[in-house]
């Protein structure tokens, strides 16, 4: 599946004196498979042009399309587009409200209409992908879940939805090392295995350089760059002025540079930079 | 949802907004009850046109403070509806067993005009006027009665608190409606009894949310050593200005005029 955003705009609140452009003249193209991420500053206009992709708002002006077809045209079921992509919200554990975990997971399938035994199997499958025990956790309350599990069991309430398209904003916020590396490991695992095209919504640009294959800038409503991550993050000086920041990794080996070390700044991982730097300091060496 | 107007505050400068709280809160209540007091269609021109002049004066667009009434349509409406076929007298029009009577049209236009007035009134308020010192007026005004016990510097912490978050809550609530939908929930269609089955998904989380901030604040209350009214110094003291002066000899004899009418 792909999306096509065209020239969307999205103001809030218009004709009142609280009108604000939350985003503006937005194009971009995510082709089905890819992995995305989207970076930006809080009130960048990230989490208003995601909420486009399902047709939970609609733009001011400018059109969605989803497999070139434009989602608020008379005929398109805006229930359908949203079984197709998938949105988790930030803080999605904050939605949870059945009394145990399989009815809450059951949610988003029921109300698509499936029979029950299709519900069953799709709700031990998405409990599953999370790593949850289906046996274990599907009588007890959400409520009793930590918040990395709880999260999970939001995650999985969506992708029991079984979507083509996966969006998450902030999957990993308020969590700890631990359970952010956890969602992220099975975010990638979920992508390989259902086939997904995942766009993903991050501060953290840790997260972003190890799993994206293609990065878009938001600064004040517009998208102002896109390309790989490693294209994105040669420009440290633009993002730090748009309130961003480039890996930690790669900022020191900029850094190195500006001291004068021949070294290459093309860099998006430890393992990479130690490799670069082994390799200077033996060229060092034999000269 | 975001879409209320009603309590929204608009910030400003202009004579409406630079009034004392205590002089506007004053005033609306002296309006709403003159509204009340009028007993025929020559009375209202008062409370018009000063509503038309405090409305001038502030600067507010029409057409945003005219958006307030809309939500409030129905009720209108409805408040018309029910006095025009409930009120006894001269029968116009027969509609089945329904009568419409002289009276009741009168009766329900007049009503009508009263909500339309009273929301406007009140809305002109608590759009010039910022929720802390909507409250701090409130809590000056109040206090008197502390005498007889009535609470009224927790009265007004609570109006506060219950200000502050009526946006938070509209927000929130705008938040899991939609992460709901993106599960495909449907707010919208269905018989009143599977829309309110329907709003479980919305209430609970809501509800939750609601407990949780309301911990959190009186956390961060007590960690900032609040305990109650008592010798509690404030920023920004209340002052009556020569324009409240003004503003008050303006209403009275408006008011006058409106009371005046009910002897015409």
């Amino acid at each position: 599946m792909s999306i096509d955003v065209k020239n969307v705009t999205h103001v809030y609140m218009p004709n009142t004196p609280f009108e604000s452009i939350a985003i503006k003249d937005i194009n971009w193209t995510v082709k089905d498979g890819e992995f995305w991420g989207l970076i930006g500053h809080t009130g960048s206009g990230k989490s208003t042009l995601i909420q486009h992709l399902n047709g939970l708002l609609k733009p001011t002006s400018g059109e969605i399309l989803i497999n070139d077809i434009n989602i608020h045209s008379k005929g398109v079921s805006l229930k359908s587009i949203r079984q197709k992509v998938g949105l988790v919200f930030q803080y999605p554990e904050h939605q949870l409200f059945e009394e145990t975990i399989e009815r809450d997971v059951a949610f988003g399938p029921k109300n698509m209409g499936l029979a029950e035994e299709e519900v069953a199997k799709r709700v031990k499958e998405a409990l599953d992908l999370v790593g949850l025990s289906y046996e274990e956790v599907k009588d007890k309350s959400p409520f009793e879940l930590s918040g990395g599990q709880m999260r999970r069991v939001a995650i999985a309430g969506v992708l029991a939805m079984k979507p083509e398209i996966l969006i998450l904003d902030e999957p990993t916020a308020g969590l700890d090392p631990r359970g952010r590396d956890e969602i992220l490991e099975e975010i990638v695992t979920l992508k390989q295995k259902q086939k997904l095209t995942v766009i993903l919504v991050s501060h953290s640009m840790e997260d972003v350089a190890k799993l994206v294959d293609k990065l878009a800038v938001m600064y004040r409503g517009q998208i102002v760059s896109q390309g790989t991550p490693r294209e994105i993050f040669q420009d440290y000086e633009g993002l730090v002025e748009k309130g961003l920041g480039i890996p930690q990794i790669t900022e020191l080996m900029i850094k190195l540079k500006e001291r004068g070390k021949n070294i290459s700044t093309d860099i998006l991982t430890v393992d990479e930079a130690r490799a670069e730097i082994t390799k200077h300091i033996r060229r060092k060496g034999l000269a | 949802m975001r879409e209320i107007t009603i309590g929204q505050y608009i910030p400003g400068d202009s004579i409406v907004h630079r009034l004392d709280p205590r002089t506007k809160i004053i005033i609306t209540l002296a309006y709403m009850i003159l509204l009340f007091m009028l007993n025929n269609f020559y009375g209202y021109i008062f409370p018009v046109g000063f509503i038309i002049l405090a409305t001038l004066l502030s600067g507010i667009s029409v057409r945003y403070l005219l958006k307030g009434l809309k939500p409030l349509i129905f009720i209108i409406i409805l408040t018309f509806l029910l006095n025009s076929f409930m009120t006894k007298g001269r029968v116009i029009y027969q509609l089945g067993p329904l009568d419409i009577t002289y009276e009741g049209l009168s009766q329900g236009a007049f009503m009508a005009i009263r909500l339309i007035l009273l929301i406007i009134g009140t809305s002109l308020l608590t759009l010039t006027t910022s929720p802390i010192s909507l409250t701090d007026g409130i809590e000056v005004l109040l206090s008197p009665f502390k005498k007889i016990g009535m609470p009224a510097h927790e009265l007004a912490m609570m109006m506060t608190i219950a200000l502050r978050f009526i946006p938070t809550l509209l927000e929130e609530t705008d938040k899991i409606m939609k992460a709901q939908m993106a599960r495909g929930a449907d707010f919208e269609s269905g018989n009143l009894i599977n829309r309110a089955k329907n709003l479980v998904p919305l209430l609970v989380p809501l509800f939750i949310s609601a407990f949780r901030r309301a911990d959190d604040l009186a956390m961060a209350m007590e960690a900032r050593c609040y305990h109650g009214g008592e010798n509690r110094t404030r920023m920004k003291e209340l002052k009556m200005t020569f324009l409240d002066i003004a503003t008050f000899i303006v209403f009275i004899l408006i008011a006058g005029g409106g009371i005046a009418s009910r002897f015409v």
